[in-house]
C-alpha cells in the first residue's frame, strides 16, 4: 500500500445526510485532509462526535468514531486518550453540544490540558431540533424560544477555555477548507488541549449567519497573541478573529504512554495490603 | 469470640485507636471484623468503634454480634448505649463522672487522650504483648503523655485479663473492605485505568485506584462529575481496555443515561452501585439495598441487563472479575450491587484466602479483536449465529466501525431501516442475556432438606450465614448473586424443599423478593425489612427472624 494517504482514506462511503450547504461538510473535509496530511492512519484515529446535525460527523469518517450521548464527547475522549495515549483523538460537536449542554466539561478538559482536539462546528443555532436559540446565538436572536428575541448574552467560547487554562485555541471557518485543515493540523501536533471554534453555518434554520456574514465578518490573525492583555483584545475588537490565537505549553506526561512495569500482579496487591 | 466496644466523640480518635487494635490484631493472625457506626456530623457527634474477633485459627469472619465483651465509653450515652449489650455488667470503663461504671474501672483521661488509655485497657484485656501495642501507639502519636496514658490503660485491663490471652498464631492477616475487594478484583481483572468523582460510600474506590494504578502503568483520575465518569469508562471500554464505575445512588441517577448509551453501542460497562439509604440525599452514611428496582429498570427504553449482589467481602473479589468478564462477552451492562454496609465493612482475614479469591476466576475477553488485522469485511453488529458479534478496538486494521446511540445498522451507520433492524438487531440485543453463563446464581448454607429458606445478599450475607451454621437442620440459608437474568429454575430446584421462605432485605418496599418473585411460587413468602440505616446485630437479627416466623421455637445457640 502507498504510504501516502488522502483525504478519501478517512471516509467511510457513508453519503452525507446534512442539508446541501450545511458547514459542516467542511469541517469533515477538513479534519478528513489534516489526519492525511499528518499520514496519521485511520485505524490509528477516533473520531468523536455529541448530538445534532454535526454529531453526525462520526457516521462519515473512516477511521474508528463514536457518536455519544448529548454533551458528552469531552468526557468520551478523557476515556479513549488517557488509557490509549498512541491514538489521534478528536472530539467534535455542534455549539449546543459543547457550549450547552455540555459546557462543565470543556471548562475540565482544559484544565486537564486533556491532549484532544476539539472541534466546535459552532452555527449559533439548534439546527437538528428546527432552529431554536442556542447557547452563541447573538442577543436580540429571534427563534421559536426566543420570539422576542434573545435576552441571554451569547457565550464565549474562546475566553471561557482560556480562562480554564486551555493552552490551544484557534479559530476558522468551513467556508475557507484550507485554512480550517492548517488549524487542524496545529491542533492536533499540540501537545495539549486544543481548542477550535468553527464557524459552520446553518444555511437552513440561521439565514442571518450565512457564508456572506461570516466572510464580511472574519478577520485573520497570522500568529498567536503573546500576552493575555494580546489575546483579550484580539477577541474584544473582532470576535470572528481566525487564525490560532492563543498558544502555550504546559505538562502533559499523565497522558502519556507509561512504562508498564512487568510485575507479577498477585504479589504486587499483596504489597499495597498486608 | 471476643467483641469489644469503643464509644466517645467524634473529633477524639476513637477510630485511630480501632484501627491500631485492628492492625496489631491482624498481626497475631486472628480473624476479625471491625464495625463503625458513622457519625454525618465531623465534629462533636457521637460515634463508636466495635472489633468482633474469632477464636483461635477460625477464618470466617464473625458478623455484628450483639453481645460485647468489654466496652469502653466517654459520657452516659456510651452507658445507655453499651451496659444491656455487655455479658457481664461490670465490664464497663471509663472517666470518673460517667455513670454505671465500677470504681475499679474509672479512670481520670483528658477528653485528647480517651482513646490512647482505652487502647490500653482493650490490650491489656486481650493480653496483646504490651511492647507491640507500644509501638503502634508511639508511630501515631507524641511519646510522653500517650505513653503514659496507655500505660495506665494496659494496668487497668491487666486486672480483668481474658482467660485466653492472644498470642501469635503465625498466620499472616490481611484487613480489607468491601471496597478494597473490588479494587483488588479489578486489577487482576487487568482493570489499569478508572474514573470517579468522590461519592460515599465509594470514594475509596477512586482513593486506592489513585494510590494503586500509577505503578502499574495506568492511572486513576478524577473527573467533573459522574455523568463524565460513566462516559469516559465507555471511552476507555471502546477504546479496548479494561475499566468500571463505581457510585451511590445520587451519582447512579446522573450516571442512568450513560447506562442506557453503552446498552445501545454495546460497548461493555460494569457499574457498580454501593447503595446508601435514599431518596435523594438521604442517608449517606447508612447502609439500604433500596436501588436495586431502579437498577432493573434504570434507562429508557428497552435493553438487557445483568444484575449482581455480592454477598460478601470475599465475594466483592470475586464476583467483580465474573462481571468484567461477563461484560465483554454479552456487550451490556453489568451491574453489582452492594450497600454501604458490605462496602466499608473491614475484615481481616488470612491472606491466603484473598489470594485464593483473587485467583478464582481467569481473564477472558469474549469476542474482542484486539490484533490487526480483521480479515473480511467487518460488521460490527452482526451476530455470529448465536454468539454475540465480535468487537473491534482501534488500532485493528479493517475494523474501523462508528459505535452510535442513534439506532443503527449492521455496520453502525445511523438512519438506517428501522423496521428492519428493530426485528432483527434490537430483539437480538434485547434478548442476549436472557439466560447467563454464570456458575453460582446463589449459594446455599444449611441443609438442602430443611422446611424454612432465609435469602438475602450484601450485608444480610453475614447474618443469614451465622444464623443458619447455628441451626443447620432447620433452616436454609440462600444468598442471591445474580438478579437478573432471574436464575428462576435453578431457584425452584434450591426451595423444592422449603414450605416457608423469608427474603431479608434493608428497604421498605420489599424489592428483592418482588425480583425473585416468580422464582417463589406456591411457597410461604415473608418478608424481614429494614430501612433505618442500621445493620443488624447477630441478635437482632435472629429475633426478627423468629418473630416473623411468628412462635417457631428453636434451640438457637447464638
Amino acid at each position: 500500500m502507498s504510504a501516502t494517504l488522502t483525504a478519501k482514506d478517512f471516509s467511510n462511503g457513508n453519503t452525507p445526510t446534512w442539508c446541501p450547504g450545511c458547514g459542516d461538510f467542511g469541517v469533515l473535509r477538513g479534519i478528513q485532509s489534516a489526519l492525511a496530511n499528518l499520514n496519521i492512519r485511520p485505524e490509528n484515529s477516533v473520531l468523536v462526535s455529541g448530538i445534532g446535525c454535526s454529531g453526525k460527523i462520526s457516521h462519515y469518517y473512516g477511521g474508528y468514531s463514536i457518536h455519544t450521548t448529548h454533551g458528552r464527547t469531552l468526557p468520551t475522549a478523557l476515556g479513549i486518550k488517557s488509557s490509549r495515549p498512541e491514538l489521534t483523538v478528536i472530539a467534535a460537536g455542534g455549539d449546543g453540544d459543547g457550549y450547552g449542554i455540555g459546557v462543565g466539561h470543556l471548562v475540565h478538559a482544559a484544565r486537564r490540558n486533556l491532549p484532544v482536539t476539539y472541534i466546535v462546528m459552532d452555527n449559533s443555532v439548534y439546527g437538528n431540533t428546527k432552529g431554536q436559540t442556542s447557547p452563541t446565538s447573538p442577543l436580540g436572536y429571534e427563534s421559536s424560544t426566543s420570539p422576542e428575541g434573545n435576552l441571554d448574552q451569547p457565550i464565549n467560547p474562546l475566553l471561557l477555555a482560556w480562562s480554564s487554562g486551555a493552552t490551544f485555541i484557534g479559530q476558522g471557518f468551513s467556508g475557507d477548507i484550507k485554512h480550517l485543515e492548517d488549524l487542524i493540523i496545529r491542533g492536533i501536533q499540540h501537545d495539549g488541549f486544543s481548542l477550535i471554534n468553527v464557524f459552520s453555518p446553518c444555511v437552513v434554520f440561521n439565514k442571518a449567519q450565512g457564508y456572506d456574514f461570516y466572510r464580511e465578518k472574519i478577520t485573520y490573525q497570522a500568529l498567536p497573541a503573546e500576552t493575555s492583555p494580546e489575546f483579550i483584545s484580539l477577541l474584544s475588537e473582532n470576535p470572528f478573529t481566525a487564525g490560532v490565537l492563543w498558544q502555550n505549553k504546559k505538562d502533559i506526561t499523565r497522558y502519556q504512554q507509561q512504562n508498564v512495569v512487568d510485575m507479577d500482579v498477585l504479589s504486587y496487591l499483596k504489597t499495597r495490603i498486608v | 469470640m471476643k467483641s469489644i466496644a469503643l464509644f466517645g466523640l467524634t473529633g477524639q480518635g476513637i477510630e485511630t485507636a480501632g484501627e491500631i487494635l485492628s492492625k496489631v490484631i491482624e498481626s497475631l493472625g486472628y480473624t476479625h471484623r471491625n464495625w463503625r457506626d458513622f457519625s454525618t456530623i465531623i465534629r462533636g457527634g457521637n460515634t463508636s468503634f466495635e472489633i468482633y474477633i474469632a477464636d483461635r485459627f477460625e477464618t470466617e469472619p464473625p458478623p455484628r454480634i450483639e453481645e460485647i465483651d468489654l466496652a469502653i465509653v466517654w459520657t452516659d450515652e456510651g452507658v445507655d448505649r453499651y451496659l444491656s449489650r455487655l455479658k457481664d455488667t461490670s465490664m464497663i470503663f471509663g472517666p470518673e463522672n460517667v455513670k454505671s461504671i465500677p470504681s475499679e474501672h474509672q479512670g481520670n483521661p483528658p477528653k485528647l487522650g480517651f482513646n490512647v488509655w482505652s487502647l490500653g485497657i482493650i490490650c491489656g484485656h486481650l493480653g496483646i504483648p504490651y511492647q507491640l501495642v507500644l509501638t503502634e501507639v508511639e508511630m501515631k502519636f507524641k511519646k510522653g503523655k500517650n505513653t503514659d496514658l496507655f500505660e495506665a490503660g494496659y494496668q487497668l485491663g491487666l486486672t480483668v485479663l481474658s482467660e485466653n490471652p492472644m498470642t501469635d498464631l503465625e498466620i499472616e492477616n490481611a484487613t480489607i473492605s468491601g471496597n478494597d475487594a473490588l479494587c483488588l478484583g479489578a486489577i487482576a481483572g487487568d482493570v489499569r485505568y478508572y474514573y470517579g468523582y468522590p461519592i460515599t460510600p465509594a470514594s475509596e474506590i477512586l482513593e486506592n485506584f489513585s494510590k494503586w494504578l500509577p505503578p502499574l502503568g495506568g492511572g486513576a483520575f478524577q473527573v467533573e462529575d459522574e455523568i463524565a465518569a460513566i462516559h469516559a469508562a465507555l471511552g476507555c471500554s471502546y477504546a479496548g481496555k479494561r475499566t468500571f464505575v463505581a457510585t451511590s445512588g445520587p451519582g447512579l441517577a446522573l450516571m442512568t443515561e450513560g447506562l442506557g448509551y453503552a446498552a445501545a453501542t454495546e460497548i461493555p460497562l460494569v457499574l457498580v452501585d454501593n447503595q446508601r439509604g435514599g431518596p435523594s440525599t438521604g442517608m449517606p452514611t447508612k447502609t439500604e439495598q433500596s436501588d436495586l428496582l431502579h437498577l432493573m429498570n434504570a434507562g429508557h427504553g428497552e435493553f438487557a441487563r445483568i444484575l449482581l449482589t455480592p454477598t460478601s467481602v470475599l465475594d466483592c473479589i470475586v464476583t467483580i472479575q465474573e462481571a468484567l468478564n461477563l461484560s465483554e462477552y454479552y456487550q451490556c451492562p453489568v451491574i453489582l450491587a452492594l450497600d454501604l454496609d458490605l462496602a466499608l465493612r473491614k475484615i481481616s482475614i488470612p491472606w491466603e484466602k484473598i489470594e485464593s479469591a483473587i485467583s478464582f476466576v481467569k481473564i477472558d475477553r469474549g469476542p474482542t479483536i484486539l490484533e490487526s488485522p480483521f480479515e473480511g469485511t467487518y460488521k460490527r453488529f452482526e451476530a455470529v449465529g448465536s454468539s454475540p458479534p465480535f468487537r473491534t478496538v482501534p488500532g485493528v486494521k479493517g475494523g474501523a466501525y462508528v459505535a452510535s446511540g442513534d439506532e443503527h445498522d449492521e455496520r453502525g451507520l445511523m438512519e438506517p431501516d428501522f423496521k428492519k433492524v428493530r426485528s432483527t438487531l434490537h430483539i437480538r440485543r434485547l434478548n442476549k442475556a436472557n439466560s447467563i453463563r454464570f456458575n453460582r446464581p446463589f449459594s446455599t448454607i444449611g441443609d438442602k432438606e430443611a422446611p424454612i429458606t432465609i435469602i438475602g445478599t450484601g450485608a444480610m450475607g453475614e447474618l443469614i450465614e451465622h444464623f443458619v451454621k447455628n441451626n443447620p437442620d432447620v433452616y436454609q440459608g440462600l444468598l442471591i448473586r445474580q438478579l437478573a437474568p432471574l436464575p428462576k429454575e435453578e431457584l425452584t430446584i434450591a426451595l423444592k424443599n422449603s414450605k416457608r421462605i423469608v427474603v431479608a432485605e434493608y428497604n421498605a418496599k420489599a424489592q428483592i423478593r418482588s425480583i425473585l418473585e416468580p422464582g417463589l411460587k406456591d411457597k410461604e413468602v415473608l418478608s424481614l425489612l429494614r430501612f433505618d440505616g442500621e445493620h443488624y446485630t447477630d441478635k437482632e437479627f435472629s429475633e426478627e427472624i423468629l418473630t416473623i416466623l411468628n412462635g417457631v421455637t428453636s434451640n438457637l445457640t447464638n
